[in-house]
């Protein structure tokens, strides 16, 4: 039976539920957040998975959060984010950085069932956040802003928001400051909505503050310190997000694979056919890989804090270009339908526009791989050169986790990364015996990349190393990305073999799934390796059957 | 751990930032504030990395932030490695 927010969220394909994919692809039609969502979400106090315990709240490990709230992205990311993620956003700052005394108010906030706002971006500057210009002043025991945000979410509705501020001339890494800030301040201005052409019913404005004074006690953490904190909070989200819009595929793929086993097309269902057999197949694993590297990433926020500023910034460049090539992908089955904003396809239309914003919103594709770029010299000399063995928790969800420690979120990795190297003690460990002679091959292939990865990585001249990186350099860190996956991949592949998983212990999918992160590497397309497909299938079609999810967990759903 | 000259440093500094900037060390002053010198908070993280690896301190990205010139860097380095 379905538990938690999956149960509270009810039966999606019910039309007299007031949270079907129907009522959700109204509202977003609508341009709002399906208010019947909100509610269902507010019943069981939603934001509670934001807060610490120690606060009042239920927030514990990165990957727990992540299933306890998949079952909302399973039906409508634009409600996720809409109601509760950006929250997530704001509030990790608070949780870094904040006083008692700012904690137990964003807590109280949340706990109550208001939102916060996270207002670090402006147009002006996308990305390059250490440029901005929204200013902050001190001015006899006050604060004074002045300057314009845009693109926020919830700005007009959130009881408050943190806001990224420049508190030095000149800018630059120690020039910005963080505040936590009431919204009823007066003197705020509000700016005008902001449409979008996914996640319809996300509220996006803008906030103007002309010389508005707010309490020197508004200031979150040190002055300064606006860049670092912002660049600790952003592992922690970056890790999550990703594996939040694992949610959305799987209801991507299960809407697929119910069109594919009732279509019937030159006298077989279009499930019989070998193409789509091979689409649907590989859109699982993919599905699969970026489950998890997600989970690898979020528990690696507990257990190798050190480096999450790299394993979280490859997770969300590669899990999200996963995601979206395989949402693509099987948009080609759908066919017709998957434009359609009405019948049982459009909940899958409704995904493809809304899963772009994983990849564009909170740090777009570039970024993430510019943060990786910057780390791949150290990186070459450190790492990926030696076998490495990664806490064995970090692959296994069963296992406990310690505390989340954002002071222990280092900015850089410093050149050590404890899960890659893995693909060479796999590589090691008689690879055929151990994973069998297809996924063996496949493994010390991988490894022999992660070798000439680091060789060219050394050479990476200097001025490359930053913004003007090139095509190539980035490719270097598409690459890296693609190998800590393969290297995700093997790890929950031992894990559940450990504990005697038949499906997730098998070598079969594992062999699918490094056969298309070898693939993608080299810049070609292979097929799925043979017997892979037809038993991929068979569990994709039984998962469907049976109301199970399509990730990891294996869970029952009413998607 | 052996002591480590400051002079050694700012020299061995001067040499680094030339390197990332693609500039001559005679060019680079080490009182001057790297971002002068284009070095954005991007290759402090680079930075940091080496001087963690030539001198065995851990150095995290902030700290060269902290100390924006080669200077307080090298101050920082020396006394780190008493
Ligand atoms: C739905 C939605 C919700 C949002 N909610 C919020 C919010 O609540 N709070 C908030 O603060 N912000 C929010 N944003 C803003 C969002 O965080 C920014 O839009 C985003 O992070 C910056 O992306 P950009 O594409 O504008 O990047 P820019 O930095 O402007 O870059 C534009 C493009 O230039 C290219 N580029 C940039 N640098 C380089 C380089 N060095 N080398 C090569 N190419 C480069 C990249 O292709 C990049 O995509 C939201 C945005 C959306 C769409």
């Amino acid at each position: 039976m379905p538990s938690g927010l999956e149960a509270v969220l009810g039966d999606s394909r019910d039309d007299g539920n007031p949270v079907s994919y129907e009522e959700i692809v109204r509202a977003d039609e609508r341009g709002e957040l399906l208010a019947a969502g909100e509610d269902a979400l507010t019943s069981w106090a939603f934001n509670a998975e934001f807060v610490p315990p120690h606060l009042g709240g239920r927030l514990r490990a990165a990957d727990e959060l992540v299933r306890r709230i998949r079952p909302v992205f399973r039906r409508d990311i634009g409600l996720g984010l809409g109601y509760g993620v950006t929250s997530l956003m704001a509030a990790v700052n608070v949780w870094s950085a904040g006083t008692q005394q700012q904690q137990r108010r964003a807590a109280e906030l949340l706990l109550r069932g208001d939102r916060l706002a996270v207002a670090y971006h402006e147009l002006a500057h996308g990305n390059d956040f250490s440029r901005n210009e929204f200013e902050a002043r001190w001015e006899d025991e006050q604060v004074r802003l002045s300057g314009t945000k845009e693109l926020i979410n919830n700005v007009a509705c959130a009881a408050a928001f943190v806001l990224f501020a420049r508190t030095e001339q000149g800018g630059g890494p120690r020039g910005h400051s963080l505040f936590l800030v009431e919204n009823d301040t007066a003197g705020l201005v509000h700016l005008p909505r902001t449409q979008t052409s996914g996640v319809r019913g996300v509220q996006l404005g803008g906030l103007l503050a002309r010389d508005c004074a707010v309490p020197a006690g508004a200031l979150l953490g040190d002055r300064g310190q606006g860049v670092e904190t912002a660049l600790r909070s952003f592992q922690v989200t970056r890790a999550v997000l990703p594996g939040l819009a694992v949610g959305a595929v799987d209801t991507a793929l299960r809407t697929v694979v119910r069109f594919a086993a009732s279509r019937r097309l030159y006298g077989a269902t279009v499930l019989d056919l070998p193409h789509s057999q091979e689409v649907l197949a590989g859109a699982f694993v993919d599905l699969l890989v970026a489950d998890a590297l997600a989970t690898v990433a979020c528990r690696g926020l507990h257990l190798l804090p050190e480096q999450a500023s790299l394993h979280a910034a490859a997770t969300k460049y590669l899990v999200a270009r996963l995601l979206t090539d395989a949402v693509e992908d099987l948009a080609v089955i759908l066919g017709a339908r998957y434009y359609l904003r009405e019948g049982p396809g459009s909940i899958f239309g409704k995904h493809l526009r809304d899963l772009p914003v994983i990849s564009l919103g909170h740090a777009g594709e570039t970024a993430c791989l510019l943060a990786i770029i910057a780390q791949l010299p150290a990186l070459s000399r450190r790492a990926w050169q030696e076998p490495a063995t990664p806490p064995p928790a970090l692959f296994d969800p069963a296992a406990a986790l310690p505390e989340l420690t954002f002071t222990r979120l280092a900015l850089s990795s410093a050149g050590r990364d404890d899960v890659t190297g893995l693909l060479h003690s796999a590589a090691e460990h008689r690879p055929e015996a151990d994973i069998g002679p297809k996924p063996g091959a496949l493994v010390v292939s991988l490894g022999d990349h992660l070798r000439a990865l680091a060789e060219r990585a050394s050479a990476i001249p200097p001025l490359r190393r930053g913004p003007l990186a090139d095509a190539e350099t980035f490719a270097l860190a598409e690459n890296y990305a693609l190998l800590l996956g393969a290297a995700a991949a093997v790890g929950v592949w031992r894990a559940r073999r450990t504990r005697g998983d038949t499906f997730l212990g098998d070598p079969r999918w594992l062999t699918a799934a490094l056969a298309r992160l070898h693939a993608r590497l080299t810049r070609t397309t292979a097929p799925l390796p043979g017997g892979t497909v037809e038993w991929l299938l068979r569990e994709l079609v039984c998962r469907e059957r049976d109301g199970l999810s399509l990730d990891l967990s294996r869970t029952p759903v009413l998607t | 751990m052996p002591t480590v000259d400051r002079a050694t440093v700012t020299a061995w500094l001067i040499e680094r930032v030339a390197f990332y900037v693609e500039r001559e060390p005679a060019d680079i002053d080490p009182t001057k504030h790297l971002a002068m010198y284009g070095m954005d908070s991007l290759y402090a993280l680079g930075l940091a990395g080496d001087v963690e690896d030539e001198y065995g301190i851990d150095l995290d990205a902030a700290i060269v932030w902290d100390h924006p010139t080669i200077e307080a860097i090298a101050a920082y380095v020396a006394t780190e490695s008493e």
